[in-house]
């Protein structure tokens, strides 16, 4: 059984990194219905980030996070301004800003690719191995998986703790009705967007570490994953991101554990993103459902 | 249940005990109604009665948690729209729903034709509405007033027999509402059934014969207008819950 | 609607050109003016015609003019999968970002049809559109869907199909297989100009069609339509299927022009992308705007694509920002747009439907 319970705990480790990932698309999803297929690219740029700063500057990758933070806000908030305003006015929102986001998504990767090339790259080990109940994990999978219990915390201290994480959720719950309050949609929705880039790039480097390294076609698989993760927990509601993530990260933990089944892990957030949506849209913890 | 007006008309839409229940909400519970050829029933009530919930379960939208919707005698309960405007019912939205990307034109040429059923009503339903001239423009360039009145062009492009409004009235101006009542009344001339939801007693005045008031989903009157607008628990929940 | 007999309005037409013409009863596709001095009832032959029959002529000399079959023949395959493309997207409003799916299904069920059962090429062909049609089937719980979940699940979907196909030993997918000269390449491209044609066939008869105006009508409001008498489900359901079939067709001449099958390869999602990217920067609901958006685009592909991918990927990364933000339409829509602008400007201040109330001040 040891296996098992290895898998059991690494499964948990990478499911509290998988809704890390998932946080920050939730959040753009569930305010605007911006479908940001450029997520896991905004990602895997934070990874690359970490990169340059480990091997060009010869410091702790793990500086890439409170660097990458600032950077990213003004990002998300020229990102923002470019696009959204006229998204919202198109017919169809949702598959317009599923094509603009798929579109900054190639724009991405083409110019990591430029930068960094083709191939993967790999961050320095920060540490030795782990012990967690008797076993032992890789430094970089469990400091990962620590810092994202904070910056899940921190989210949901946001979204119940702060008047405008109150107006996000009046949103999230009912727009109309949120305008009808008196509910600065644009500034709700503005930060909203700006930290949903923040979570991206912030997970980037623990991607690297995570995933034992980065290419700059990693990013369309990571936003599959995402999405799968947050519909699994209903769109808009962060716990049921953490949920989701659990178990994506399980279910592929204990795929590997299964002889059968270890070329198949891959698949896994496949299989469960067609799952969940075909037998239940509106996730786990979905209150409301969606006009399918 | 009430009997229908006149003995000897013909009975076009039969509602027998409809419920509908969303999660734990009763919307509508145990509405029976009656819609008459030639005959128009107003259905009244408060904001969030059930009366569009009702309007939807039997316009197929919703299928009804209970009870039978029958269409001249035939059991037509949950089935589905598109099979229900060739039947013979049809409807117009609160909000409107105009097929925007099309032009007024071929939001009418869209429309199925009923088959085997010579059309109660068949004059041209743009010049009927007076939106002929608009025929080449894009649905959704109308004002919302118009789109209405496309609404209820399409729906009378199906001939149908049974035509359910759903507030056709709400923020139209009152010369508008005048046009609007006209159109119905003579729709209610050619022979159709209506079963009118409105607000506006007014309007509700010019066009139904008997109205059946609702609130929190149950029957609560039946009869006349006047009689509605003078009994005690209609005016209570008016008075009490109206916005 | 004296004709509307001949075919149940949320049916497929029948995908030949000659059946599209008894189709026009929506009076739509006449515009009221003169095309090029021609009256509209011949303008209308014009626009199905040319379309349908000058582009796989004009192509079939294009080798005269750059001979490379190979780049022309897959040219022409991401020409007919734009097209699906467009059919499914530009009427329904779904974007399969999975349709790659059905090109290797097609290819798959092609190449298996060759080195299995020793099959001609022709039978070889239908069983790659069969095959792509069952996947459809499959799939098709996944049309409840709307929007971004449509879009990602289909994606999904497509990935669990590679992986199955890939992964295990009675399909092939671990070794792959070589496939015998089926036929020979002046051949391939000529059957895949004909596939092409049937792709252009189709879009020009859904786009006449009562079945097109009843897609467009469920794009806009499927609420509207359905009390419109139309048959949602059924409808669209026989644009996936439509679509579906185009794209095991285009898979299997594929297959049969490369001479072997390794399922990375017509299960990559680039595929799906570069499909949807034609036809996008053509212009969905025309006919030829995904033709174009393919030409243009592939051989900007060939010119720097193939050495310097990346740099494609940025040229056309921008392009689908611009033009989604600024251009919906797609080039297609510079011309087209531009008409119907100048038709709604010129019918603009017409209505007073509501008994003299001024337009635009209808409701308060």
């Amino acid at each position: 059984m040891q296996l098992f319970e290895y898998a059991i705990v690494n499964g948990v480790l990478f499911g509290l990194f998988y809704g890390f990932i998932g946080i920050g698309l939730n959040l753009l999803f569930g305010v605007m219905r911006l479908v940001n297929l450029a997520h896991g690219d905004l990602v895997v740029f934070g990874g690359y980030l970490g990169y340059s700063l480990a091997v060009d500057a010869h410091i702790n990758s793990l500086w890439a996070i409170p660097l990458s933070i600032p950077a990213a806000l003004v990002f998300g908030f020229l990102v923002y301004h470019a696009t959204v305003p006229r998204l919202r006015r198109a017919v169809d929102t949702e598959t317009a800003s599923l094509i603009v986001f798929f579109g900054i998504s190639q724009v991405l990767e083409a110019l990591m690719t430029m930068i960094y090339g083709a191939n993967q790259v790999t961050l320095p080990s920060p540490g030795g191995p782990v012990s967690l109940f008797g076993q032992d994990y890789p430094a970089s999978v469990v400091i990962s998986a620590a810092l994202s219990v904070p910056a899940l915390a921190l989210l949901y201290l946001y979204l119940y703790r702060t008047r405008i994480g109150l107006a996000t959720r009046a949103v999230m719950a009912d727009e109309d009705e949120a305008v009808a309050s008196g509910v600065r949609v644009r500034r709700v929705a503005v930060w909203a967007f700006m930290i949903g880039v923040a979570f991206a790039t912030t997970a980037g480097t623990l991607t690297a570490f995570m995933l034992g390294g980065i290419n700059p076609t990693t990013g369309s698989g990571l936003t599959i994953t995402a999405f799968t993760v947050i519909i699994i927990g209903s769109l808009g509601n962060p716990l049921g991101t953490v949920v989701g993530g659990l178990l994506v990260g399980l279910a592929s933990s204990l795929s590997l554990t299964q002889a059968y089944a270890t070329e198949w892990t891959a698949v896994v957030p496949y299989v469960l993103l067609l799952v969940v949506v075909l037998v239940r849209p509106s996730g786990l913890f979905g209150a409301t459902v969606r006009r399918a | 249940m009430s009997p229908p007006p006149d003995v000897g008309a013909e009975r076009l839409l039969e509602v027998r005990d409809v419920t509908r229940v969303f999660a734990s909400l009763i919307a509508v519970a145990n509405v029976s109604l009656d819609v008459v050829a030639g005959s128009a029933t107003g259905l009244v009530g408060p904001n969030g009665s059930g009366k569009t919930t009702l309007i939807n379960v039997i316009s197929g939208v919703y299928r009804p948690s209970g009870g039978t919707v029958r269409l001249r005698g035939r059991d037509v309960t949950g089935t589905a729209s598109h099979r229900l405007c060739r039947l013979g019912l049809n409807r117009t939205f609160q909000i409107p729903h105009p097929l925007g990307d099309l032009t007024v034109a071929d939001n009418i040429a869209v429309v199925r034709p009923r088959r085997g059923a010579t059309p109660r009503f068949d004059a041209d339903p743009l010049e009927f509405v007076g939106l002929a001239a608009a025929a080449p423009v894009l649905a959704s360039r109308l004002t919302s007033g118009e789109q209405k009145l496309l609404d209820l062009a399409r729906a009378l492009a199906s001939g149908p027999d049974v035509l359910l409004v759903d507030e056709l009235g709400a923020g139209l101006s009152a010369r508008e509402l005048e046009h609007v009542a006209s159109l119905l009344v003579r729709l209610k001339d050619a022979g159709l059934g209506l079963l009118v939801v409105e607000h506006l007693m007014d309007f509700l005045e010019q066009i139904v014969d008997d109205v059946l008031v609702m609130d929190a989903g149950a029957e609560i009157f039946r009869g006349t207008l006047r009689g509605a607008v003078s009994d005690p628990r209609v005016i209570d929940v008016y008075l009490g819950g109206a916005p | 609607m004296p004709e509307d007999d001949a075919t149940p309005a949320d049916a497929p037409p029948p995908p030949t050109p000659h059946d599209a013409a008894g189709a026009d009863r929506t009076g739509r596709a006449a515009p009221s003016g003169r095309i090029w001095g021609l009256r509209a009832r011949e303008g209308r032959w014009v626009r199905r015609v040319v379309p349908v029959v000058a582009t796989p002529v004009l192509l079939f000399f294009a080798p005269h003019v750059y001979n490379n079959l190979a780049f022309l023949t897959t040219m022409v395959v991401y020409v007919v999968l734009a097209e699906g493309v467009n059919l499914l997207y530009g009427f329904t409003g779904y974007l399969p970002f999975g349709y790659v799916g059905f090109f290797g299904a097609g290819a798959y069920g092609a190449s298996l049809a060759v080195v299995d059962w020793h099959v001609t090429g022709l039978v070889a062909l239908v069983i790659g559109g069969l095959t792509a049609a069952i996947i459809g089937l499959v799939v098709s719980p996944l049309l409840r869907l709307s929007g971004a979940y449509f879009a990602l699940a289909t994606l999904a979907a497509s990935q669990v199909l590679y992986y199955v196909v890939a992964n295990e030993p009675w399909t092939y997918g671990e070794s792959g297989m070589s496939l015998p000269e089926v036929f020979g390449a002046t051949e391939t491209y000529v059957i895949a100009l004909v596939i092409m044609a049937l792709a252009l066939a189709v879009t020009v008869a859904v786009r006449d069609s009562r079945f097109g105006l009843s897609l467009r009508a469920i794009r806009s409001d499927p609420v509207s339509a359905a009390m419109a008498g139309i048959d949602v489900v059924r409808a669209r359901t026989a644009a996936w299927f439509i679509s579906a079939a185009l794209a095991g067709l285009a898979g299997a001449i594929w297959a049969i022009m490369t001479a072997a099958f390794y399922a990375e390869n017509p299960f990559d999602l680039t595929i799906s992308v570069y499909a949807i990217v034609f036809a996008l920067f053509g212009g969905v609901r025309t006919v030829l705007g995904p033709v174009i958006g393919t030409v243009v685009l592939y051989s900007l592909y060939q010119y720097i694509g193939i050495s310097n991918p990346q740099y494609f990927e940025l040229v056309y990364g921008l392009l689908i920002v611009g033009l989604a933000l600024f251009l919906p339409g797609g080039l297609g829509s510079l011309v087209t747009g531009s008409a119907a602008r100048w038709r709604r400007r010129r019918t603009r201040p017409v209505t007073g439907a509501l008994d003299g109330a001024a337009p635009g001040g209808g409701t308060p």
